[in-house]
């Protein structure tokens, strides 16, 4: 199952992860780097670290897993 | 006087995640967001939520806020 993690940084320097399940594909980056702008533009969010300041980065990130037959 | 102070707000995005083939009834996923200022407008939120959704596959069914607050007496 694959998610799209935003990274933003916040006041005090650190990392804030929001992901999102079933990333549109392929992913487009200037979608992405809009969304983020948009978010950091509404400032609606605020952390122990205060608030989003910066755009970290974006990534997808694939979770696979593998039943393992222990009979 | 007793007052109610909020002290904490949660974006919630309902997406429609298409039908339970059982029972014929809509599948809507939540995805919520905790860290919303207490004092931020229907517009940030209104548009935060807009840009997550855009980025993922199902489509926005509605936003949601929900707040918390505390009641005291203050006398």
């Amino acid at each position: 199952m694959k998610k799209l993690e935003l990274k933003f940084l916040n006041q005090d320097g650190k990392t804030i992860t929001y992901s999102m399940e079933k990333p549109i594909e392929p992913v487009d980056p200037d979608a992405v780097k809009q969304a983020m702008n948009a978010i950091l533009e509404q400032n609606a969010f605020t952390t122990s670290g205060g608030e989003l300041t910066a755009i970290k980065g974006a990534r997808v990130v694939d979770h696979q897993v593998e039943e393992i037959a222990l009979d | 006087m007793a007052t109610l102070r909020k002290y904490a707000s949660t974006l919630q995005l309902v997406l429609d995640d298409g039908m339970d083939e059982e029972t014929g009834q809509p599948v809507y996923k939540l995805k919520s967001f905790n860290n919303v200022k207490t004092d931020a407008t229907a517009d940030q939120m209104y548009a935060t939520a807009n840009a997550f959704a855009g980025l993922q596959e199902l489509s926005l069914f509605e936003i949601q806020c929900k707040d918390s607050s505390k009641i005291r007496n203050n006398e």
